[in-house]
């Protein structure tokens, strides 16, 4: 009787902590990546610039440092350091003062640590968060102790939708935003009409697949296939061997991580690449796996709001910066999102004067920042969700045979209600 | 026809996977009545080192024998540091594996950082091939095929071989196997060291399949803990055909009921355990 009841123990105990484990990957377009430099978990750390007058600006920075999602936190606040850096940490006048916090994409920690920065740090201002989880529930704390809180990458639809307080702002897109201008675009431009859609089987799949699945379906599309297969998946073999290659002109999957390297790999084994095309909204072929993919990863287009091949002199700045973090790479998409949080904070606080104290005036002056970021012009809309370049690109070859994104088109200003 | 043989196939890869993992883990928990929580642990830890072999020498070969002993010489410092001092305290063994589990798992983080890697198949078996009108990748075929051979080995050691006789005995009775004059803790720690490395090749094995990441330690470990549940603890047999099982059915379920992909792997453990409680294969291990 014994072994048995510890079997069963066991596979509790196992169960609880693999549930743990899952949970910090449930959130977005987000990948759970993360590199083995400069991934330092230091989850306090202050940057001061002394002997400036005038009222010190206290920013609180809130991002997972720690956990699945290190490499992004870290990616974010590098981005947010690279910019607050290059302009001397300095508004106006008034030192800036940045406050780092750790949410290893925990909800309850997440939640703990905004507390501590607006109640015992007292900061003027909170950004950050990649996991959603742990944004809504930010979210609703900014709200409640009236801290303006700009949300730098998590996409759940609701964080500015019908319910979103005048205090949160987000610079990032939404779950749904670049999948309505894919849909669209797949539909016309590319003209394909049958589609096989893969998502993760979660709120941010759903998110992502409903809104791609409108928007393509609007403009005379027909979704075939509607597979939503469980987080994590280890072996899609079963999930493509249900699909009738002949019934469809293309494959629209929300995958990230992990997950993304076997389905695109696992594409090609079962003979659908490159026959069929393949698109998706950006985190299939996030930059940081796009080279474990390999050859099978060719052909694949996508929708972002950045790529470090977007020529202009503020994406050039943020590149030369960036280079002397990481030298020899470029700027991903979390670090974009970091640096462009940054700008917006920046410009707000900049056209006040430096002078944050009026909360009325503050949210104001967030509301109506509008500035030529890394992407592109930058605005937000009346909810305070970014509207933003997107840009359509192709997985190709590059010179030195490694793997980019090449961009073959561009949609200007896409808000979260965008239609053609 | 197609779905089906497609589908079998799916299964027998999983299947195969399963088993080299499940196999070690139940034989450990046959002879220790502990679960090994670290098991995942080990098969993830050989992935990376292979990973890492395969990409400084692009020799597999070289990467799945560098994955074994990488794991199996992890698991031979667990059991012989650790495991060994708390002899006979059951709880205590269980939460010294899971701890082991967290501290390698985040180990594995410090070491290679948290972007997911890929193992490439080796050049002679990276192709796909017509079968019957579907398309099937060859490394899967080689894979099921070295699973067969794999579980014929190991059934031979194990019900042929005079070691395999005194492992049987330990797991059915340690006590009167120790007054035998059988050496328990010798078999044991052999056992364990076994049970890891074949892990450990599973990960290289396998991360062809899955890649390698973080957080597949602990995904792997619960299907390999509903093998044993399934399969009874303790039988290598139980084992083989747990996994295939499981493999076959999670393969079928999941092509045809996608959204239930969790309930079917779990059904069976509710029934095996209603019906069955010592699992299809299971031994008569409880005093």
């Amino acid at each position: 009787m014994r072994g048995r009841r510890f079997a069963f123990w066991g596979a509790v105990v196992l169960i609880v902590a693999s549930l743990g484990a899952w949970g910090c990957g449930g959130d977005t377009a987000s990948t759970t990546t993360s590199t083995a430099a400069d991934t330092a978990t230091t989850s306090v750390e202050a940057t001061t610039t002394s002997e400036v007058p005038g009222v010190p600006i206290k920013i609180g920075v809130l991002n997972p440092t720690t956990g699945a999602q290190t490499q992004n936190g870290t990616d974010v606040n590098n981005g947010i350091k690279m910019y607050f850096d290059s302009i001397g940490n300095t508004i106006a006048g008034h030192p800036v003062e940045l406050i780092f916090e750790d949410d290893a994409s925990n909800p309850q920690q997440g939640l703990e640590r905004a507390r501590k920065l607006v109640e015992s740090d007292k900061v003027d201002l909170l950004m950050g968060v990649v996991h959603s989880g742990v944004a809504l529930g930010v979210a609703g704390y900014a709200a409640q102790a009236s801290t303006p809180y700009i949300v730098t990458c998590a996409g759940a639809n609701a964080i500015t939708g019908a319910d979103r307080s005048p205090y949160v702002f987000r610079t990032a897109e939404t779950n749904a935003q670049r999948n309505l201008v894919l849909g669209w675009y797949a539909g016309t431009k590319l003209g394909y009409k049958k589609a096989a859609v893969f998502s993760w089987d979660f709120v941010a799949g759903k998110e992502h697949a409903e809104a791609f699945a409108k928007s393509f379906t609007d403009v005379g599309g027909e979704v075939v296939y509607n597979v939503a297969t469980p987080l994590p998946t280890q072996d899609f073999g079963p999930f493509l061997s249900g699909i009738d290659k002949s019934k469809i002109d293309v494959i629209y999957a929300f995958y990230a991580s992990a997950d993304a390297i076997r389905f695109v790999q696992q594409l090609k084994e079962f003979g659908f690449t490159p026959d069929i095309p393949v698109i998706e909204q950006g985190s299939l072929t996030e930059d940081e796996i796009l080279p474990e993919m390999g050859d099978a990863a060719l052909g694949i287009v996508d929708t972002t709001c950045y790529a470090p091949s977007i020529d202009n002199p503020v994406n050039a700045k943020m590149k030369e910066l960036y280079a002397q973090v990481k030298p020899g790479s470029n700027p991903g998409w979390y670090v974009y999102q970091g640096y462009l949080g940054a700008m917006v904070a920046a410009s707000a606080i900049e056209s006040l004067g430096g002078d944050v104290s009026d909360k009325d005036a503050f949210l104001a002056a967030i509301q109506g920042v509008t500035l030529e970021g890394p992407g592109g012009p930058f605005a937000f809309d009346e909810s305070g969700q970014a509207v933003l370049s997107q840009y359509l690109t192709k997985v190709e070859k590059g010179d030195d045979g490694t793997l980019v994104h090449a961009i073959f088109d561009q949609v200007p200003a896409v808000s979260q209600a965008w239609t053609p | 026809m197609q779905f089906f043989l497609l589908q079998t196939l799916n299964g027998l890869t999983v299947g195969t996977l399963l088993f080299l993992i499940a196999s070690g883990l139940s034989v450990v928990f046959g002879l220790m009545r502990v679960m090994n929580l670290s098991h995942g642990a080990m098969f993830l830890f050989g992935g990376y080192v292979g990973m890492s072999v395969q990409g400084a020498s692009g020799n597999f070969l070289l990467a799945l024998a560098a994955g074994a002993a990488a794991a199996g010489a992890l698991g031979w410092v667990v059991q012989r540091l650790f495991l060994r001092t708390l002899m006979g305290s059951q709880f205590r063994q269980v939460l010294l594996t899971l701890g082991v589990a967290f501290v390698v798992s985040d180990s594995i983080l410090w070491i290679w950082g948290g972007v997911p890697r890929s193992i490439r198949a080796p050049s002679l078996l990276d192709s796909s091939v017509g079968l019957l009108g579907i398309t099937y990748p060859t490394y899967r075929l080689a894979l099921i095929a070295l699973g067969l051979l794999a579980g014929l080995a190991l059934w031979l050691l194990w019900e042929r071989s005079l070691w395999g006789a005194m492992l049987r005995a330990c797991v059915d009775d340690r006590e009167i196997a120790a007054a035998q004059g059988i050496d328990v803790a010798t078999t044991f720690s052999l056992v364990f060291v076994i049970g890891a490395a074949l892990a450990g090749a599973a990960g290289v094995l396998g991360g062809v399949v899955l890649g390698v990441s973080i957080g597949l330690d602990f995904e792997v470990l619960l299907l390999a803990v509903v093998v044993v549940i399934v399969g009874g603890m303790g039988s290598l047999s139980g084992a083989f055909v747990g996994s295939m099982t499981v493999g076959l059915l999670d393969s079928f379920s999941r092509a045809s009921f996608p959204e239930f992909a969790y309930f079917t792997i779990f059904a069976p453990v509710v029934v095996v355990l209603l019906l069955r409680p010592r699992g299809l294969f299971g031994r008569a291990v409880d005093r």
